[in-house]
């Protein structure tokens, strides 16, 4: 073995998230769990966001979508998030009042939000797409990029910070690390995104449905928090709809806390889970 | 160039390559302006991404998970890195792990998943790609290292060369292209014995290679779920009440160049005398004959019957087969059949057919018919699988146990062997003893290719005081890679034992043997000798293709009959981590235990590859290394197994008379460098024993 150059040699090696010292760690993709540094990425992707988004945009390329396959590898590069202009809305949570099932008002961006999958369908204007991911095989995978309508879309792991990526079961979609979002954007390029909606549940280890919670974030293309809805979660018959009045929607992000008080001998892990994505446009 | 202008050459293009990540990301047009005065600056480069790649390993042994590692070059003039490395194998063999071992990153922070685990074709992927900065360096001729291992499961009946195709896709940093390269490493056929089972298939399909014919009103051969000797399939056909014949032929098998031997199992219930099957070859490509006749010999099983004349089936009712020795009548169980192939066959390639003839008369119902499983070809060498590897038992006074110790033959030939004892703390058998509380059913014997003997080990304690007594079993064998075991036993006594303890308890609820008093622990590092000791309904897990990251709970496995959840100790510093790509369960702290414990049907037999992965170190750059570690294997009831593991073959399993409730692997020992290891399991077995 070669020997590394100083440093402090702990009395025990752990994943970081125990504990971990050395001034030359491993490869990233080793440490990508290590939650203090997923944060730390998080936050400074929040800003990264808010003040580079304007020039992101700018150079957004022509989309190249894809229809998305779990057991192929892309060809054609991921195409960035962008969002039309900066944050506008101050502070979103403030505005939509922390946890309003209803809508969450920044600036003109009003969403109503949908429980009842037929009430949002009814809400759609005409054209909307739907998505049941009977193409998609169980196991990891890329980011899966569609096009269908006049709709292009990413579903991947979040943009900023993610530790992995998709790990799907057959015909849903749903995530690779426990910690992972799932995230469903799209491009200042594409045909606005007025509306988004689809049945999301927590699953376990094994993909399979599970008690527990899911929380739903719909940012906008302004950069504001549209709406944030949490579930407690019966099962995959779950659906919410988020339709957006005005600004167009630029993602949605779909998380699966893990339970804070687990029954003695379970566990706490819980991953978010995503089938029959619909998308629409603003009546 | 010498090394460090090399070293220096690799830092400026790194350094520009990740500058250049960055800003086309971020600041696109500032990135252009970039590269518009990196144009002006440096002469033109060629990014002509190209790949080299060797392997210590040359062969490949079917019927198992071969372990390579590959040393791999990534050739580019312009610094380009690569984004994906893929790993593609032929059909129906499959990527099961990769590790990453060494080499120079061009952009360490970028994500990098491991996708395709479990089916042929597997590896990193970026996301990103071509990301522009590409996770794994690439450097001007002769490359960049970068040293990688792959786990390649290769079937049992897999045949013929084994071609892995190493494929690297560019992070596409620096026209003009190509932004790709590959290689292809073939490795040879080792040697193991080819085998099928018919239980990879879903009846009543034949596996691939396998083909049926039919004459007459002959019934077609497939697999037929929940008849076979081995669960759950074996191939059938029906025998018609009329005349006809079905004909079961198998893939062209290279046959070794000693020569070689066809070992099968067959069960069979025909007309006697007037229907039957027989065995025939036909060598590179010829017409078919009978193994006889072709010059083979059968070592067991061999034809019990002739196909006579039937006055009731004349002219072209009569069957086929007529005049012919065969097989035929009832054999109601499953039997091994040991074929010496001819001397002709020794190197080259055949093709077997077993055929059944029926006549105009019989009794055409599901009970009738031919069944065949459990079909291999071996070298004509022996190699033995003996087990256990240790035996310890306790039991009352005055109590008689009879312990089994099998000594299979896996490969051809003859397995001769022969038994010793030396009593005490002996260290080997060079004074053998016989005590008088430990006596063999035999102590030598042969063992036929394919088959199995089972020694008697007779435990009298009669007369015995309570305490503790010793013994050797010493083995010796002619296969060339097992010549010698010491095998250790161990007999505890305690009187009044039994009248002490649960009889319920004693023997394990499910126990369909006799609810003998005391316990007995067996315990293999033989995974053939283990199996052989287990019923088939037990549940294997391979942990390929799983998600991957932290689990801070217990978590899940098993089948439908066998479940079991996996976590650490109470206390550990930490919670699972699952390696992205490592088919294999471990720990997040290096000093934390594994548990597993056992929520199903009761559990009477365990076993799993253990051993030490060094995931990575502070003390080297090296990641994913297997060095000797000690690993402590121990069961609820305070048994514990210790043994120095050196890689990912290591095998211990165990059976046990009471229900075992819960397994920890812990790897107590640093290493030299101060590193504490991962102690990991793969390959989990969990089940009854037979």
């Amino acid at each position: 073995m070669r020997a590394l150059q100083g440093g402090c040699i702990p009395a025990s090696q752990s994943l970081p998230r125990v504990a971990a010292c050395g001034p030359d760690p491993p490869p990233s993709f080793l440490y990508e769990d290590n939650m203090n540094r997923l944060r730390a990425i998080r936050f400074a992707s929040t800003l990264l966001v808010t003040s580079l988004l304007a020039a992101a945009a700018a150079h957004a390329s022509a989309p190249t979508s894809r229809s998305g396959n779990a057991a192929s590898a892309p060809r054609s590069p991921a195409r960035p998030l962008t969002i039309a202009s900066p944050l506008l809305c101050a502070d979103a949570v403030f505005a939509n009042g922390l946890d309003n099932a209803s809508r969450g008002v920044c600036g003109d961006g009003a969403v109503t939000v949908y429980t009842d999958r037929a009430e949002f369908l009814a809400a759609l204007a005409p054209g909307h797409i739907e998505n049941t991911f009977t193409d998609v095989a169980q196991g990891t995978s890329l980011p899966l990029q569609y096009a269908d309508g006049d709709f292009n879309y990413t579903v991947f792991t979040e943009f900023f910070g993610a530790s992995g990526g998709l790990y799907n079961g057959p015909g849903y979609i749903s995530t690779d690390r426990v910690t992972d979002q799932i995230w469903v954007s799209t491009t200042v390029d594409d045909a606005p995104i007025g509306a988004i909606g689809g049945n999301v549940w927590p699953s376990d280890f094994q993909l399979q449905p599970t008690p527990g919670t899911i929380v739903l974030t719909v940012i906008l293309q302004d950069g504001s928090t549209g709406a944030t809805e949490t579930i407690d979660s019966g099962g995959p018959d779950d659906f919410r709809g988020f339709i957006s009045a005005t600004t167009p929607i630029a993602f949605l992000q779909i998380e699966a806390p893990d339970l804070d008080a687990p029954p003695a001998g379970t566990t706490p892990d819980r991953w978010p889970t995503l089938d029959n994505l619909i998308i629409g446009a603003t009546p | 160039m010498n090394a460090s202008a090399a070293l220096r050459a690799r830092s400026v293009a790194s350094a520009s390559s990740t500058g250049i990540f960055f800003v086309s990301r971020i600041f696109p047009f500032c990135a252009l302006l970039f590269l518009l005065c990196l144009a002006i600056v440096s002469p033109p480069v060629r990014a002509d991404m190209a790949l080299t790649a060797s392997s210590e390993q040359t062969t490949y042994a079917r019927g198992q998970t071969n372990h390579y590692v590959f040393d791999l070059n990534l050739i580019s003039q312009a610094y380009e890195g690569g984004d994906n490395v893929i790993f593609a194998a032929p059909a129906g063999v499959t990527v099961s792990a990769v590790h990453y071992l060494d080499g120079f990153h061009s952009c360490p922070d970028a994500l990098v998943l491991v996708l395709g685990m479990g089916s042929a074709e597997g590896g990193w992927y970026n996301p990103g790609y071509p990301s522009f900065c590409g996770y794994f360096g690439g450097a001007p001729d002769p490359g960049e290292p970068q040293t990688m291992a792959v786990d390649i499961d290769v079937p049992a009946a897999y045949v013929g060369d084994l071609p892995i195709v190493v494929t690297v896709q560019g992070d596409g940093c620096c026209d003009p292209p190509p932004h790709e390269g590959s290689v292809t490493l073939t490795f040879t056929d080792g040697g193991a014995p080819l085998r099928w089972d018919f239980d990879d298939v879903g009846a009543p399909a034949l596996p691939a290679g396998w083909s049926t014919t039919t004459a007459g009103v002959g019934s077609a051969w497939t697999t037929q779920a929940g008849a076979g000797d081995s669960a759950p399939n074996a191939a059938y056909t029906q025998t018609p009440a009329a005349t006809g014949e079905s004909s079961l032929i198998s893939p062209a098998i290279a046959v070794p160049a000693a020569g070689g031997e066809l070992h099968f199992t067959q069960r069979f219930d025909t007309e006697a005398t007037h229907d039957g099957g027989v065995l025939e070859i036909a060598l590179d490509g010829g017409a078919f004959e009978d193994i006889l006749d072709a010059g083979g010999s059968f070592g067991a099983g061999a034809y019990d019957s002739t196909i006579d004349a039937n006055a009731n089936c004349t002219g072209s009712d009569a069957n086929p087969l007529s005049g012919r020795s065969a097989w035929s009548g009832s054999q109601d169980a499953f039997a091994p059949v040991t074929v010496g192939l001819p001397a002709a066959a020794a190197g080259h390639s055949a093709q077997f057919r077993w055929r059944l003839g029926t006549d105009c008369a019989g009794q055409a119902d599901t009970a009738s018919g031919w069944w065949i499983d459990r079909v291999s070809v071996t070298s004509s060498v022996p190699q033995a699988a003996v087990g256990p590897a240790k035996l310890a038992v306790s039991t009352d006074s005055a109590d008689e146990r009879v312990e089994t110790l099998g000594i299979g033959n896996l490969g051809g030939g003859s397995l001769i062997y022969a038994i010793a004892i030396a009593e005490g703390g002996a260290t080997d058998c060079s004074t053998p003893s016989n005590p008088t509380w430990l006596h063999l059913g035999t102590s030598s014997g042969t063992v036929a290719g394919g088959t199995r003997d089972d020694v008697a080990i007779e435990l009298d304690s009669s007369g015995l005081a309570d305490g503790s007594y010793s013994a050797l079993l010493c083995v010796t064998t002619n296969d060339a890679a097992t010549p010698a075991l010491q095998i250790p036993l161990t007999l505890e006594v305690t009187a009044g034992s039994c009248q002490a303890v649960d009889r319920i308890f004693a023997n394990g609820f499910d126990d369909a043997s006799n609810g003998a008093c005391g316990t007995a622990l067996r315990t293999f590092d033989d995974r053939n000798a283990f199996l052989a000791r287990i019923a088939n309904d037990y549940d294997e897990d391979r942990y390929t293709g799983l998600r991957s990251g932290y689990l801070y709970g217990p978590t899940a496995f098993g089948n439908a009959t066998y479940t079991y959840s996996v976590f650490t100790q109470d206390g550990a510093a930490g919670g699972l981590y699952l390696f992205a790509g490592s088919g294999m369960l471990s720990s997040a702290s290096a000093q934390d235990q594994l548990v597993i414990t056992f929520t199903g049907a009761p559990v009477t037999a365990i076993g799993g590859n253990f051993w030490g992965q060094l995931f990575f170190s502070n003390t080297s750059v090296d990641m994913n290394t297997t060095p000797p570690t000690t690993v402590v294997l121990t069961l609820d009831d305070g048994s514990s197994e210790t043994f120095t593991a050196n890689g990912a073959d290591d095998f211990r399993g165990f059976v046990a008379m009471a229900p075992i409730h819960s397994l920890t692997i812990a790897t107590p020992d640093p290493d030299p460098d101060g590193d504490f290891v991962w102690g990991v399991v793969d390959n989990l077995i969990v089940g009854r024993a037979r």
